[in-house]
């Protein structure tokens, strides 16, 4: 967690403890407090993807997910494909970094054994054709955003605060595919349960549903099954969690590293 | 109740024919507001073709095809600040409710390698924040074969955007909409930049829907004119202009309304509806004002008390005249026209239910309004003055001679018109097809300005489609699949006129070779194939390919667009497809163009069958009005050779026949048949005169040919007025009608005649309207042995006389080879005495018949025959009888048996007057 962080849950513990109304909540406040409650520094996730055009499913496949906070306070992802056939052993590296394009590398075992690296690569671009980008699939800096708290509302019959994410950082801005985002967020657990997407044309484009949220550790809930739709294309991806770990042992540092993939330890 | 009693009717209640008229006006005015224009490419294709099923599948497993390319142009384009505003005008066009898909560097995937790193994704996405990262975009940009004449232009100065708007197989397209959504948002940004370029089928629709609604009725306005100054220049009378111009826009008026109500669009074909209308119309309106004028000039001789009793004797004769004609031309123009509508082409058929209503409305108006017209607006006495022009009756009388000469010496020119006739049909056979939406635009019109300039700076703007069906799910994941589809796009390339060939296999090529591939071919293994799909973006991959995987696509664009280069390119790809697909994969080119191609190939024969059926129908209705299966052929011929000698003139200039200028072939062949009618009518009118058929039809060119070169001449000048028009089709069509009336003119003045006096026309109208008592005319010898129907038809080929008596019938010492018979009442039989006093030698009684010896041997008369009574003869001359023994060989036999036996019995009973001397 970076000094920015701490001090800021520090502040929005300072004012919690002296006991500020929820109503009386700003936006970032909210978002502050989710992010406390749910934010995990190391992630592991096994996941059955299936990506929908209209309500038909076109492509069934396999992934590992893992994910992992450096010191830093940025973030490290790996990804790979257990499935369909042929893609078994895919694998797409992806190291965050601040106020630039974050660096990537994409190994094809069939192509090469060598990774290679994904240049100028952006945070816009879909997500191995499915209907996330990569940026909603890393976790936000708060401070590049603008949090504007809406009207509360009620989503499947939860009341949820709902708060606009206004990208503020120039960097951000420029590379963000959307114009704003609104987080809908739980009153009752301060979890996430759906986010609306409006593109940089300022429509509503897609809507990401957090479905069937667990604890895993403490308070931090994680959805068992996430839905994204575009409802410009009117294609979905679905992704269902079949296994979740977050302790130590099951994400390592070393399993961001080239050596670890090209070795083909990665693989199950 | 009788047509002609029908007809003589309205003469009496002009009134009423005009509330009539103005209720018609009335009831179909309501249709007009909901009149539809439809000038897309798919009316010009063909819905029976099952080629167009496979279009229709392939645009529902791909998507809509129907793209429009716009092209934008700066100098300072590739500069961050100018490419934030092309991100902006990607994204307004991406906006528009119409827009399907919106494709430019902004949006499409590109991969290529970066010193050892492989870089993908839209190259402008986000756009560049420095000049050095604009260049290196631009850099990959033209370096992308993929990109290259597709997103940028091949000197890297323009950006190209791609709009992808729905496609007509999926529903209703409204391309003005369409047109208008992108011209808007066109219009916002040009300021931006120095030239932004749109060309699509939107577009192209949308304008020649405007320059036809637009033109419709500045064209209409200028034909008209026209037509006032030629009919003003033929017969110095406005009455002449007036009739067919009043007739045309009530027609025009009914005809549009009844669109609108029918819900049946308007097309290129339709926009020349008034032209057609006015120039059918006015024919059939120079016939009444003629057969009025005429009507005029012998209520003159006759006499009338008052002026109005001039005009309701000569408005009588001109029904009595021209008014079963009228009818006769409006049913066969009707049918001809409505051959059309059964074309599987909807601008045709669209075309052929218009235009046969429209000839039937404007017949019936014609009928209704003619006689009312000339009460209220008719001359009231004939005067030479307004007699048709000194030039015309010139002109008529040299015609009258020219034919004169042909009819005695007709070889020598048969011969020269069957030479010309011939090198018609094979100057014919040298006309191209054409089915080119583009041709209906003239060079100077800004699409075509714009399709040119685009063309020039993108390298080809056609396009066509290759549909390969695997017949299974998944097949073309498998790299033997691409690697075919990937060889058949590598050698339509090579083909002259194709600038680019795509498929999903050459894209994964591409990405292959930027993988590290030596050279750019398809992944060879199932694995690498399944990896290079899971980098792409569905909708990087969609015009190629379908989710799932059993249909390919090669997109081949190319330069073409003359259907006769095109339909030799798809020859071509099919030889490519036929020698290097394998046999489990099966492909067919198809897309919008290919379609309107393979309709020109077919447009040829429908329409040949078509106007096959409407030349059928011609002489059914010839042989039935002319009760002779020979008169129906002969009087059919003339309306063959115009559409012929019209056709070799296209073959002999070079044009091109399509959709639009088809309809000049049926329109051309129901002139003629009007004018043939006519002349046909005029001529039996004139054999109830004069008895030799040569001189009846000099008589018939005398009466006819000022009515025939007036509406020639005056319609001419208006066709040719056509070719001023923004649209192609229009200008051809203008230019090519003006040259079908003069084939017209010609045929029927000259050839047309000759026919007449060749065979026997009896018309069956005569034949039924016409009280003849057969029953008390079997008894008489010359009729001996004949069924009552012959007896009618030697009746009404002859030439009919009437006298008062006391009138003189034959004159003692003319030579006239022709024979009487006394029908009704009774004459006397005189010789001269050395007084020269006439001397009564017998009774002529009915059924008498004299000049039997003069009809065969041609010797002077040798007695004076007087009425006594009022009388009825029929004279029958040798050219009749020559022309009964062509038409109707076994009457004709049968005449000549009972003259013999009745010069046998006049033999008989000179030999025992002479014994008993």
């Amino acid at each position: 967690m970076t000094l920015k962080k701490i001090a800021f849950s520090y502040v929005f513990l300072l004012v919690f403890s002296f006991g500020v109304n929820a109503d009386e909540l700003t936006g970032r406040q909210i978002m502050d407090k989710s992010s406390e409650i749910h934010d995990l520094p190391r992630e592991y996730e096994d996941l059955k993807m299936n990506l929908f055009d209209r309500d038909k499913i076109f492509e069934k496949r396999e992934l590992r997910r893992f994910s992992l906070e450096g010191s830093d306070g940025l973030f490290k992802y790996l990804t790979v494909f257990d499935g369909p056939a042929g893609v078994e052993g895919v694998a797409l590296l992806s190291w965050q970094n601040k106020g630039r394009s974050d660096d990537q590398w994409t190994y094809l075992p069939a192509v090469s054994k060598k990774l290679k690296r994904t240049a100028g690569s952006s945070k816009r671009k879909p997500f191995l054709g499915t209907d996330f980008t990569y940026e909603d699939m890393t976790s936000d800096d708060r401070d590049d955003f603008l949090y504007e708290r809406m009207d509360d509302t009620r989503v499947d019959e939860e009341d949820v605060y709902a708060v606009k994410a206004i990208p503020f950082a120039e960097d951000v801005k420029k590379e963000t595919g959307y114009s704003w985002r609104v987080f809908y967020i739980s009153k009752k657990t301060w979890f996430v349960v759906k986010v609306d997407f409006y593109n940089r044309r300022e429509k509503h484009e897609k809507t990401q549903y957090n479905y069937d949220p667990v604890v895993v550790i403490n308070e931090s809930m994680r959805p068992m099954r996430t839905l994204m739709v575009n409802h410009k294309e009117k294609t979905s991806t679905e992704m269902l969690v079949q296994q979740r770990k977050i302790d130590p042992e099951a994400v390592k540092e070393q399993m961001f590293k080239h050596r670890w993939i090209k070795s083909g330890r990665y693989m199950r | 109740m009788k047509i002609s009693s029908f007809l003589e009717s309205l003469l009496r209640h002009p009134y009423w024919c005009l509330l009539s008229l103005l209720a018609l006006v009335v009831v179909f005015a309501f249709g007009i507001p909901k009149v539809t224009v439809d000038t897309s490419i798919q009316s010009l294709i063909s819905s029976s073709d099952p080629r167009k099923d496979i279009y229709v599948d392939y645009v529902n497993n791909f998507g809509s095809d129907r793209t429009t390319i716009i092209l934008v142009e700066d100098e300072t384009l590739w500069s961050p600040e100018k490419l934030e505003i092309f991100e902006e005008f990607h994204y307004e066009i991406s906006d528009l409710p119409s827009v399907l898909k919106v494709e430019s560097l902004i949006n499409v995937s590109d991969v290529h390698d970066e010193d050892g790193d492989v870089a993908s994704g839209a190259l402008l996405d986000p756009i560049p924040s420095n000049q050095e990262e604009v260049d290196k975009a631009k850099f990959h940009a033209r370096n992308n074969s993929l990109f290259d004449g597709q997103y940028i232009t091949p000197d890297g100065k323009g950006l190209v955007i791609i709009v992808t708007t729905p496609s007509y197989v999926t529903g209703e397209v409204d391309d003005v909409a369409v047109n208008q959504e992108l011209v808007e948002t066109i219009e916002n940004f040009n300021q931006y930049f120095e030239r932004i370029t749109s060309i699509g089928g939107a577009r192209l629709n949308s304008e020649t829907n405007d320059v036809l609604i637009a033109e419709m009725p500045v064209m209409f306005t200028f034909l008209i004119f026209m037509l006032l100054g030629g009919m003003w220049l033929a017969t110095k009378r406005p009455q002449a202009a007036f009739l067919p111009l009043i007739t045309a826009t009530i027609s025009t008026l009914v005809t549009f309304g009844f669109l609108g109500l029918s819900g049946i669009p308007l097309n290129m074909l339709g926009g020349l509806a008034p032209v057609i209308l006015l120039a059918l119309g006015s024919t059939e309106d120079m016939h009444y004002f003629a057969a009025y004028m005429e009507g005029l000039r012998r209520a003159d001789k006759s006499k009338p008390a008052t002026d109005k009793a001039a005009k309701e004797f000569a408005r009588k004769f001109m029904v009595r005249h021209v008014g079963i004609p009228t009818i006769l031309t409006a049913v066969t123009s009707t049918l001809g026209f409505a051959v059309s509508a059964i074309s599987d082409v909807s601008a045709i058929r669209d075309f052929g239910i218009m235009a046969s209503f429209a000839i039937f409305a404007n017949g019936f108006i014609t009928i209704l309004l003619a006689p009312t017209f000339f009460y209220f607006f008719g001359d009231k006495e004939s005067l030479k003055k307004r007699k048709p022009l000194k030039v015309l009756r010139k002109i008529s009388l040299a015609l009258a001679k020219l034919f004169d000469r042909i009819y005695k010496k007709p070889l020598p020119y048969l011969v020269v018109f069957a030479v010309l006739f011939i090198s018609a049909i094979v100057s014919g056979f040298n006309v191209n097809v054409s089915n080119n939406p583009l041709d209906a635009l003239t060079d100077d019109h800004p699409f075509k300005v714009d399709y040119n300039f685009s063309e020039d700076r993108l390298g080809g703007l056609e396009g066509l489609t290759i549909v390969v069906d695997s017949r299974r799910t998944e097949q073309f994941r498998d790299p033997e699949a691409l690697a075919a589809i990937f060889e058949v796009s590598r050698e339509v390339e090579s083909l002259p006129g194709v600038v680019k060939s795509t498929s999903l296999a050459d894209q994964l090529a591409h990405i292959n070779h930027v993988w590290g591939a030596p050279e750019v071919t398809p992944p060879t293994t199932k694995e690498e194939v399944a990896q290079f799909l899971l980098l792409l973006q569905f909708s990087d991959i969609e015009s190629y390919v379908t989710r799932d995987f059993r249909y390919a696509s090669i997109k081949v664009k190319h330069t073409i667009s003359d259907t006769k280069e095109l339909l030799l390119l798809i020859n071509r790809i099919d030889s490519i497809l036929n020698e290097r697909l394998p046999i489990w994969l099966k492909a067919e080119v198809t897309g919008e163009s290919p379609l309107a191609a393979y309709t020109a190939t077919g447009l040829i024969s429908s329409q040949g069958q078509s106007i096959l059926f409407l030349i059928l129908t011609i002489y059914v209705v010839m042989a039935l009005i002319f009760s002779s299966f020979k008169a129906g052929l002969g009087a059919v011929l003339p309306n063959i050779f115009v559409p012929v000698f019209t056709l070799g003139f296209m073959g002999l200039i070079g044009l091109d026949i399509n959709p639009p200028l088809v309809i000049v072939i049926v329109v051309s062949i129901g002139i003629a048949v009007d004018d043939t009618i006519h002349m046909l009518s005029s001529y039996k009118e004139s054999c109830k005169k004069i008895s030799n058929p040569r001189f009846a039809a000099r008589y018939t060119i005398r009466q006819e040919s000022a009515a025939v070169l007036t509406t020639t001449l005056a319609l001419c000048i208006a066709f040719f007025s056509q070719t001023v028009s923004s649209l192609y089709y229009t200008q051809m069509f203008g230019f090519l009608m003006a040259v079908a009336l003069i084939f017209a003119l010609v045929i029927d003045i000259i050839f047309t005649p000759l026919l007449m006096t060749r065979l026997n026309f009896v018309g069956v109208f005569d034949l039924i309207s016409q009280k003849i008592p057969v029953d008390n005319l079997k008894s008489f010898p010359l009729f001996s042995g004949m069924k009552p129907r012959y007896i009618r038809k030697i009746i009404l080929s002859s030439v009919q006389r009437n006298y008062k008596k006391g009138d003189e019938i034959i004159k003692i010492g003319t030579s006239d080879k022709s024979l009487l018979v006394l029908l009704r009442g009774r004459a006397g039989i005189y010789l001269t005495d050395e007084n020269m006093k006439f001397r009564h030698v017998a009774d002529m009684l009915e059924g008498d018949t004299v000049g039997e010896v003069s009809l065969l041997v041609d010797t002077p008369r040798s007695a004076t025959i007087i009425a006594d009574d009022d009388c009825w003869l029929i004279e029958i001359d040798i050219e009749t009888l020559e022309s009964l023994q062509i038409t109707q060989p076994y009457l004709s036999g049968r005449l000549y048996q009972n003259i013999v036996r009745i010069l046998s019995v006049r033999l008989l009973n000179a030999n025992s007057e002479a014994g008993k001397k």
